[in-house]
This record gives structure tokens, sequence and C-alpha cells, in this order.
């Protein structure tokens, strides 16, 4: 739910690969057919001749080194820096303040800390629920609510629904308004190693352990 | 809250119609941000792999830029000048055996297939999603095997331990291991795990096959 932005993370990775795929292809299928060696082998001779004169024309003050070898360096230091923007920029997208309305009285602003604290104790104590954690993101510039919920053993992911519906029908009640809210059930490495419990509305026998 | 379905597929523009309603009915349309949040809990980020592939370039940049500075200032390379891999890299044709530039070159390639497979399939999580209501539901495929185990087990009266319960895209096999001498009603137990199935209502839908290990467990 975060604004990671996947088109681009595709793109990254395609660009990449289509660039790994044909140079290995190139040089796979040159090095397999002999006169495309040959060939190779000539163009190569001919683009290091080329460079040599660059470089020989693009001296750096009274250095025996060329331009060329810092503009390589400058393009390299570029690329990095645009590496390092793309890696910082995944994730994100949590926000403080879930909703915000003016109107004629001032501007009511909901904190998250609020809507996020008052959910979690509400299902805490449901007796499938292992753990709860809830976050905010947002989502086309309006706040959304995620809750998370580690089911305990054998718990219907139906009933915690239920459970997690109530409570945000409350909240629906309170605010006057029904943000976007997603619950996520998982059987999280907690909910594994409990035990299973003996509570489950849907039940008329226990488990016979 | 009514779903409708005539809505534009991925529309890049909310078509919700003035966004702050602040009195009156909690009502709202949140069927466009239901979608794109659903696929993307139920569909991969790709952010590790990026992260991944942009680091091991940022290496290579970050090392490069530092040779090309020891050049400069006249040090000793720490690998090798860029001179010398310019030299190398233009000397590939005729200094490296024919044999070793096709395997090389297939081995690039193998790799620049694997990243543009990771880019292109859609990276399904093992993830299904309930129906969407007032809340939107996403349930780890571990989830709902658990909650299948329980309500075989229950359905055959053996322990939730003797049953197997693997979830795919599509399907959902239960296998219950038998204790010797005991039998199962099978029909119970499918239509136990066909009712936990339809109550949770998943996309995509999953299919139930109930199978009864028959080797028999002796004291299970």
């Amino acid at each position: 739910m975060n604004a990671t932005n996947r088109g681009l993370n595709r793109a990254f990775i395609l660009f990449v690969g289509i660039l790994l795929l044909a140079i290995g292809a190139l040089v796979a299928a040159a090095a397999a057919v002999p006169d495309w060696l040959v060939a190779w082998t000539d163009g190569s001779a001919r683009a290091g001749d080329a460079l040599g004169g660059a470089i020989a024309s693009a001296p750096l003050g009274f250095t025996a080194n060329s331009w060329i070898l810092v503009a390589g360096a400058a393009i390299a230091v570029l690329v990095a820096a645009v590496l390092v923007v793309f890696v910082l920029r995944q994730g994100r997208g949590h926000t403080r303040t879930v909703l915000r309305r003016s109107g004629d009285g001032g501007e009511i602003a909901v904190d998250s800390d609020v809507v996020h604290s008052s959910i979690e104790r509400a299902l805490r104590d449901h007796p499938g629920v292992a753990s709860v954690s809830v976050s905010s993101y947002r989502v086309r510039s309006d706040g959304a609510v995620k809750i998370d919920i580690g089911v305990r053993r054998g718990v219907s992911p139906a009933d915690v629904r239920e459970a997690a519906d109530a409570v945000v029908a409350d909240w629906d009640a309170l605010l006057g308004e029904s943000l976007p809210v997603l619950i996520t059930v998982n059987a999280g490495l907690a909910a594994r190693l409990a035990k299973p419990t003996s509570l489950q509305t849907t039940a008329t026998t226990t488990s016979n352990k | 809250m009514s779903i409708d379905t005539s809505r534009a597929e991925r529309s890049s523009t909310p078509e919700r119609s003035g966004t702050a309603q602040r009195s009156g009915t909690p009502e709202r349309d949140n069927t466009a941000a239901y979608r794109r949040i659903v696929r993307r809990e139920t569909h991969s980020p790709r952010s590790g792999f990026a992260i991944a592939l942009a680091v091991l370039l940022l290496l290579v940049a970050a090392w490069l830029v530092t040779e090309t500075v020891l050049v400069l200032v006249g040090a000793p390379p720490l690998l090798s000048t860029p001179g010398a891999l310019v030299d190398a890299a233009l000397a590939l044709p005729t200094a490296v055996l024919p044999a070793a530039l096709v395997t090389a070159g297939a081995l690039v390639a193998v790799l620049g297939l694997v990243c543009v497979l990771v880019a292109v399939l859609p990276g399904r999580r093992p993830r299904h999603h309930g129906e969407t209501a007032r809340t939107a539901l996403v349930v780890d495929d571990r989830a709902i095997a658990s909650a299948l185990a329980r309500r075989a087990a229950r359905a055959a009266g053996i322990d939730a331990d003797n049953v197997l319960v693997s979830v795919g895209q599509r399907t959902a096999a239960v296998r219950l291991s038998r204790s010797s001498g005991w039998s199962i009603d099978t029909d119970a137990v499918e239509a136990a795990v066909a009712n936990e199935l339809r109550r949770l209502n998943l996309s995509p839908a999953l299919r139930a096959t109930v199978t009864v290990d028959t080797r028999g467990v002796v004291g299970a």
C-alpha cells in the first residue's frame, strides 16, 4: 500500500535485462560465427584507434590524462546519484493524518495515531487474533488505513474480518466518512507456534486435543 | 456500498464526485482505491530485485569513479585502471578463446532474460483477496490453509496436526492422515471445507480436493 513506483521498478529491471540480453547474445553470436568474429576484431581495432585519437586530441591540462577520462567519471557519478535516489524512493507513503476536512467552523485533522491505537486496542482482545498492527497510507491523495491481523492457528479469516468490519463501522460513524480500509490476514510465525484456539463462532465442537 | 463494474479499469483519474462530503451518509465510492490497493497487495512490487540491481550498478559506478580519481592523482589502481579496462574490452575478440566468449555471452544473456522475466511476469504473491464490501480483505495463503485444516480436522474427528493443506492459486489440497482402524467421513470433510471456502469467498476462487492417506498411522 506504500507509494513505491512499481512501474518504474519494472521499467528499470526491464532496461537492465534487455541490455544484458542484447550484449550477451551479440557476444555469443559474434564469437560463434567465424565471419562475425573477424568483423568484430576489425571493428574493435578501428574503435580503439578512434578512441586513441580522441584521447590524444583532448588533453587535460599538462597531465598525461584526457578530458574523456574525467567525462567518463562524471557520467558514472551521475548514474550513481540517480541510482541512490531510485533506491531511497522505495517504500514511503505513510501519512500522519488520515483525514483533513475544512468547514465553516475551521479545519479538522484526524491524526493517524488516534485511529491506530483505538483499532488495535479494539481488535487485540478478539480470541482469534494473535497480533494487530494498523498503519495509514496516502492513496490517491486521500488517507487509507491498513489493518494487519495475525490470526491464531485455525481461525477463519472470515470471523476475524467480521470483527474488524464492526470496528471500522464504529469509526465510520465517528468520522462521518468511510475511508478506504484494507484488512490483511496473516498466519505469522507467532500464529503458527500458538496453540489452536478452542473458541470459534462457527464451531459446534472443539478440537479434540 | 455498491460496486460499479462499469467503472473504467485502471482509471488514472479517480472519478470521485467531489472528495469532500462533510456531512450526511458515510458512503463514498472507494472502488477505484480498493482496486488499486488489492492489486498492490496481491502482487510483488519488485522492490527487492530492483534495489539489489541498483546497488550492484551503484558499486560498479563507484568503483569506476574511484579508479579514475586514483589515475588522476597518480596513485596505483585498486584492481585496474580505466584505460586498461577499455583496452581489455577492445582486445576481447582476439585475446579470449571464441568458446569462452560464447559461454560468457550466453551466461550474460541468461541473466538478462531473468531480469526481463522478473520485469514482465505479474509476480503474484501467495495471497488471495476476499469480497470487497465496506473494507477490502487480503488473506495470506497460509492463513487460508490453517483455517481449512481446522475445519477439515473437526469434520473428520482427527487432530489438526494430522491434516495437511496446501493452498495454490486456484486449488486447495486437503490431505488427511488416518489412524488405522478408524474411518473418515470424506463427504463431511468435503462439505466442511467447501463451506469454509464459500464463507471466505476468495478470488481467485479456490477448488478443494480432499484425499485421505490410506496407509493409516498407528497412534496418530
